[in-house]
């Protein structure tokens, strides 16, 4: 599939704000499902053209405001291809060892209704059958709501309250993945679903879970099902915090107000040469 | 029986203490007294002091200094010196594969969650491999002697090692006072360790970095413990000492502001933690670090000392395998042995430890500073029992040890020359070559009978002499 | 130089300035108010208003002395206090540690804490003794200084931040006497105020200077030419301005680059130059002095933004 994306955020603040400074995880990697045909993030219109490649294999950048500013706005877009590779996704060269994605983190935190879950999907058939029981357990206990959760919400909350958004979903199947000695990761990105258009004007979150031998193999609990060619991946990590897009400080002061766009259609797959001018 | 520095087997004063023993004889205690007033009166107009946390009282209290130094042989330091040498090396070894492939852990040798579920590994450093392949640019190791020849690594610090402000102005003040003992006796010198140190430091300049590099202390302000010894340290490299408020990160560089501009930052030695040292990349609401600082690291365009996450090699729960990462890495056998050591997470060990919890010493897995510690054979069964609940609670989170009989030194008492438990942390410089300057802090525990000679507890200090 | 250095040395000496220009202040306090016929109220208010911390003490309450060294002496929590100043520079010193000699922190850092351990009743009995020790804490740091300091931009920051804390307070001595304590009652020229005229002089170590210059007699016209407009002393405004356009030229040439400090500096001093005390009469003493305060403003924040200070 061809994808092409754009995202914007826009931070607003109530008065200019001093020492704004921001860490960006906006652009996806090449990797063995997705390739990067044309990707530009510009920060108030700058383009930003330094990035390096952070612990867990994503791009990253700095963006330092050049003084007072009343407003940020931060626009990645650009056309990726993709094909399905059930959902697997071989590791970076130099990237985070997979064993360290057993390690909690406060949002992730194992309580009893947790383990319980995990033990539940236990197979014997092996982790990826758990796995595979996993998600469709969170996918049919936590129904997909907005409103009820924040970005605070822990799993533990999230599995009780059996209601979320994809974030919630996400982290209830890593926190029980990891529960089963399973390493699990947390995936922002982007989806093109023609199903679930709705979810569209936001970015998406998943799981990846290591198997030996396979790789990251992705688990999309809000769908009920692994990514195929819909899913673009633009950054990883243990959690949602963890695995920000967009990352800001500033000096204390002003209120700051946050908004954001996604915008995501499928392109023809014969038209590369079209779709260049096309924005 | 307690090993006495200063005496041998039958009684008799050890030859290298025999310039100190003629030296208390001809000024008497009295006039030991007077010079040691004296002494403390330079230190506290200097401004050397130390800011004790949560034990209120003075913020800025003297240290106490001991005049009597504590001496060891040449033939002793060689022994120390390669144990040393050796132990950052590995040290640094373990670092740069744990942040890499970790075949280490792959071997089965130390296990997986002792080392990427501890705090102190830092995600953020997988895969990014740090000028010169240094981690750990300054290694303190903390060592204790039992007997003649038992020398026992206590306990490694990686991250910034403090107290060497103390080893230098403990000369300094020796030296300005005493001349004539160093006329006496043939004292390797320690004054170069500043020289060394920044040697070290431009050792491990980033690529970005063309021409000479600027180094920077980086403190985290006037109002920590330790801003002596930071200011000190920039004076005698004639760096300049910087607060993060004073650095900001662009395009990937580092700037300090100056009255003329922002002028270009190569290498920091940074004595502001991990979690505080960037917003952006640890924990977010540090209002001590410098945004981004941890991008340009990684992005090539300035060095961090220590590298973040250094931390790993020092935790209590990696130090019992650095005799084995000693084999691992260099192929050798570890010079410095271990104190033997109860991990009370295993059920073998925990059982014993519970056992046996009067005759030992128990610490805080994640704990620093001596503080927190149960020493079994100077505490009450309350006191032992109250502990005991802790590591039922948590046994992980525990270690246990002998009671060590640490060697004494003689150390001047309001009556005369009395005999008190003494440590030994020396400095390792690690830049392109490991280099160790001929000496180190000794520490000692000033109440009688004391083991405790972190100096927040009521240690205190004595020079270091290395006798050539 | 680090920004943050520059602008501690500054403040520094500027605090070391104003503790003793405190101590200089309450020593003219006490010679007034034990004059025949003071009304006490009058004569300390003038000192509260002089170091503009007012509030501390309400609108309309008597102040006794007790009070003055209660809050301008020992109150660590009043920022213009002597042991507030002392503290601060203090703080200033171990924040840049490194661009001090040791004779200088030595200054800063001995005997920092002696207030702390005075009551109002012991700081009544040693008035005069601390009033010295404040001033030799001063006159210790500007030897210090004079003597062993590197003459590098630091230096240059230490001595302008310290005339120009001399300036405004030489000009807010001044102002107190003239229109804070214009008599209600006597007539200008009467032995009251012949006697106030000669504590500002004596506060400012200015008597016998005065005479040498102007020989045995006092007139407010000449002890205003003396303080405002005098090039030869050292606590005169002109004096203090000279030495901060001297200070702000070799600044500029150490950073290769004029700032608008450099021109408002100069211009300070080419308009007192060029005016004698007939003039400042005739426009008032008091709006004079209220328009050259300011201008010691403007520049304090020209040579902040010049320097990049925080």
């Amino acid at each position: 599939m061809r994808i092409s994306i754009r995202h914007e955020t826009r931070y607003d603040y109530a008065e200019p704000a001093a020492g704004v400074v921001m860490r960006l995880r906006l652009r996806p990697a090449n990797s063995n499902g997705q390739s990067i045909e044309r990707w530009s993030v510009t920060v108030n219109d700058v383009p930003i053209k330094r990035w390096i490649t952070n612990g867990y294999g994503d791009a990253e950048a700095l963006w330092r405001a050049p003084g007072r500013i009343e407003a940020v706005t931060i626009v990645a877009e650009g056309d990726v291809s993709t094909i399905d590779c059930a959902g697997v996704t071989k590791p970076f060269d130099g990237e985070a060892r997979p064993l360290l994605f057993l390690r909690p983190t406060p949002l992730t935190e194992v309580d009893e209704g947790l383990a319980t879950l995990g033990e539940q999907a236990r197979s014997a058939d092996g982790p990826l059958a758990s796995l595979h029981a996993l998600k469709d357990l969170v996918h049919a206990q936590v129904a997909w709501k907005s409103g009820v959760t924040t970005f605070e919400t822990t799993a533990a909350e999230a599995l009780a309250l059996k209601a979320g958004v994809c974030q919630d979903q996400a982290h209830i199947f890593i926190a029980a993945a990891r529960s089963l000695g399973i390493p699990a990761r947390y995936v922002v990105g982007y989806l093109r679903d023609a199903e679930r258009p709705d979810d569209e004007h936001d970015p998406h979150a998943w799981a990846e879970a290591w198997l030996d031998g396979l790789g990251w193999v992705g688990f999309d609990c809000a769908l009920g099902r692994c990514p195929v060619d819909g899913h673009v991946r633009i950054s990883c990590g243990l959690d949602a915090a963890d695995a920000a897009p967009i990352r800001g400080v500033m000096l204390p002061g002003a209120e700051t107000t946050l908004s954001h766009d996604v915008q995501i259609a499928s392109l023809p797959l014969d038209e590369a040469t079209q779709t260049q001018s096309q924005q | 029986m307690t090993f006495s520095e200063m005496l041998g087997d039958a009684g008799e004063i050890r030859d290298c203490y025999a310039v100190v023993q003629q030296w208390v004889d001809e000024t008497g205690i009295e006039g030991l007294h007077r010079r040691l007033g004296e002494a403390e009166a330079i230190f506290r107009r200097i401004g050397i002091t130390f800011a004790v946390y949560g034990e209120g009282g003075d913020p800025e209290r003297l240290i106490p200094f001991d005049l009597l130094p504590r001496i060891f042989t040449a033939a002793e330091w060689a022994r120390l010196e390669a144990g040393i040498r050796q132990r950052a090396a590995a040290l640094n070894a373990f670092l740069l594969d744990v942040y890499h492939r970790g075949e280490i852990i792959r071997a089965g040798i130390v296990p997986a969650d002792i080392v990427y579920k501890n705090k102190a590994y830092k995600p953020e450093m997988a895969g990014f491999t740090p000028p010169g392949r240094v981690y750990s640019h300054i290694v303190g190791i903390d060592i204790v002697r039992t007997g003649l020849n038992d020398f026992m690594v206590l306990e490694d610090n990686c991250r910034t090692p403090s107290g060497v402000s103390y080893m230098l102005e403990n000369r300094e003040i020796m030296t300005r006072m005493f001349p004539e003992l160093f006329v006496r006796e043939r004292v390797a010198p320690v004054d170069n360790y500043p020289s060394q140190l920044l040697r070290s430091l431009k050792e491990v300049a980033p690529a970005a970095c063309s021409g000479e590099p600027t180094v920077v202390v980086l403190t985290p302000g006037s109002f920590n413990s330790a801003y002596y010894e930071h200011s000190y340290l920039a004076d005698l490299m004639g760096v300049e000492l910087v607060e993060p408020a004073d650095l900001f990160v662009d395009e990937g560089l580092v700037f300090m502001k100056t009255t003329s501009g922002p002028k270009r930052v190569d290498v920091i030695y940074r004595r502001i933690d991990d979690d505080f040292i960037d917003p952006l990349a640890f924990r977010p609401d540090s209002l001590l670090g410098v945004p981004g600082i941890f991008h340009a690291y990684r992005a090539g365009g300035v060095t961090l000392c220590s590298a973040p996450g250094a931390g790993i090699a020092d935790d209590k729960a990696i130090y019992v395998y650095v005799p084995e990462m000693i084999r691992f890495y260099l192929g050798e056998t570890a010079i410095l042995q271990n104190v033997p050591t109860w991990q009370c997470g295993r059920p073998d060990d925990y059982a014993h430890v519970m056992d046996n919890l009067a005759d030992l010493v128990v610490k805080e897995v994640h704990g620093s500073g001596g503080y927190g510690m149960l020493i079994g054979p100077q505490s009450t069964k309350d006191e032992i029992e109250t502990y005991a609940a802790r590591i039922r609670a948590n046994p992980a989170e525990f270690i246990a040890q002998p009671t060590l009989d640490l060697s004494t030194s003689p150390t001047l008492g309001p009556a005369g020359l009395v005999q008190r438990h003494v440590d030994f942390r020396p400095y390792c410089l690690v830049g392109k070559e490991i280099r160790l300057v001929p000496g180190g802090l000794t520490r000692v525990a000033l109440a009688e009978g004391s083991l405790v000679v972190n100096s927040s507890q009521g240690g205190g200090v004595k020079d270091t002499w290395v006798l050539r | 130089m680090l920004s943050r250095t520059a602008e501690n040395l500054f403040w520094m000496a500027r605090y070391m300035e104003r503790a003793e220009a405190t101590a200089r202040l309450l020593t003219m306090g006490q010679r007034m108010a034990i004059l025949p016929g003071a009304t006490m109220r009058d004569e300390w208010r003038s000192v509260v208003q002089v170091t503009e911390c007012e509030e501390v003490f309400g609108k309309d309450a008597m102040i006794r002395e007790a009070d003055i060294v209660e809050h301008l002496m020992l109150n660590p929590d009043n920022p213009a206090s002597i042991r507030s100043c002392l503290a601060r520079a203090r703080q200033n010193g171990k924040s840049v540690r490194t661009a001090l000699t040791q004779e200088m922190w030595e200054s800063l850092n001995e005997g920092w804490r002696k207030l702390e351990t005075y009551g109002v009743a012991d700081a009544r009995r040693d008035f005069a003794e601390l009033v010295d020790w404040v001033k030799n804490r001063a006159m210790m740091f500007r030897g210090a200084t004079e003597s062993g300091h590197l003459r590098n931009e630091g230096h240059d920051f230490l001595r302008a931040g310290g005339s120009l804390e001399r300036a405004q307070m030489t000009l807010r001595l001044l102002d107190v006497k003239y229109y804070v304590l214009l008599p209600e009652t006597e007539v200008v020229g009467g032995h009251r105020d012949h006697y106030q005229w000669t504590s500002v002089l004596h506060a400012l170590s200015g008597s016998r200077a005065y005479h040498h210059v102007y020989g045995g007699s006092y007139s407010p016209g000449q002890i205003t030419d003396f303080l405002m407009l005098n090039r030869q002393f050292p606590r005169s405004v002109l004096y203090c301005f000279d030495q901060i356009a001297y200070r702000l030229q070799r600044l500029a040439h150490w950073h290769g680059q004029r700032s608008p400090a450099n021109l408002r500096s100069e211009e300070m001093v080419e308009a007192l130059s060029k005016t004698d005390s007939g003039d400042i009469f005739a426009r008032g003493l008091h709006e004079t002095i209220q328009s050259k305060i300011v201008q010691c403003n403007m520049l304090g924040l020209e040579i902040a933004e010049a320097y990049h200070f925080g």
